[in-house]
């Protein structure tokens, strides 16, 4: 399944735009690292994590955004932020949004047990490409809270 | 063998996972740390703080 990126269903690729496009080096670099973070990760994993970070950052945007093509249903958004309960997510996706949400809230407190547990499921290699994945997707949701928060890269003050 | 209190690597060696994502990200810091807008001693206060947050030792 392939995600669609130029619909920019988050506009987090616009705010960025409006506030690094003057530094081409950058903007160019981050959208590269964007779209290779998306081919480098199963879309639905990677969706699960945007969307549960955005959610705990305060980014409302992306939390309430949809990534076209990556294959999550209604009822799986409409659940994220229950995913230890609901019954629309299995032990492969507890174990990434689990992870997930240590992440973000203290990524230095991750425990072993949590990285074991995404690798018993995407498997060394797997777990290297969803951090490096998800540190773009975070930290994207990051610049842009922060940058909204200082009154930058609105669409009206372009 | 580790000895006791040192820390297991948490992924086997020689696993660097997906090569066009690693460059992408090393391009897009690179890009980063050459920006001049901020003096030398205050980019190098914010790397030495994300360092630590990110519990990174390299």
């Amino acid at each position: 399944m392939t995600v669609d990126l130029d619909a920019d269903a988050t506009g987090t690729t616009a705010v960025i735009e409006r506030v690094v496009g003057h530094l081409p080096d950058v903007a160019i670099a981050l959208d590269a690292a964007h779209r290779a973070a998306w081919d480098a990760v199963e879309s639905r994993l990677l969706e699960l994590c945007r969307v549960r970070a955005a959610q705990l950052i305060g980014c409302e945007a992306e939390a309430e955004a949809r990534t076209p093509g990556c294959g999550l249903a209604a009822d799986d958004y409409a659940h994220i932020a229950q995913w230890p309960t609901a019954a629309c997510f299995d032990a492969r996706d507890r174990a990434v949004l689990a992870w997930c949400e240590h992440y973000v809230i203290d990524v230095a407190s991750l425990t072993d047990e949590q990285v074991e547990n995404v690798k018993r499921f995407l498997g060394d290699d797997g777990v290297v490409d969803l951090t490096n994945a998800f540190l773009v997707i975070e930290q994207r949701q990051r610049l842009r809270t922060l940058w909204e928060r200082l009154g930058l890269g609105r669409g009206d003050r372009s | 063998m580790s000895r006791p209190g040192e820390r297991q690597a948490r992924i086997a060696p020689g696993r660097r996972g997906n090569e066009v994502l690693r460059r992408s990200l090393g391009a897009w810091q690179a890009a980063v740390v050459r920006l001049e807008a901020l003096d030398p001693q205050t980019t190098e206060m914010v790397r030495l703080r994300c360092a630590d947050h990110h519990d990174c030792h390299t």
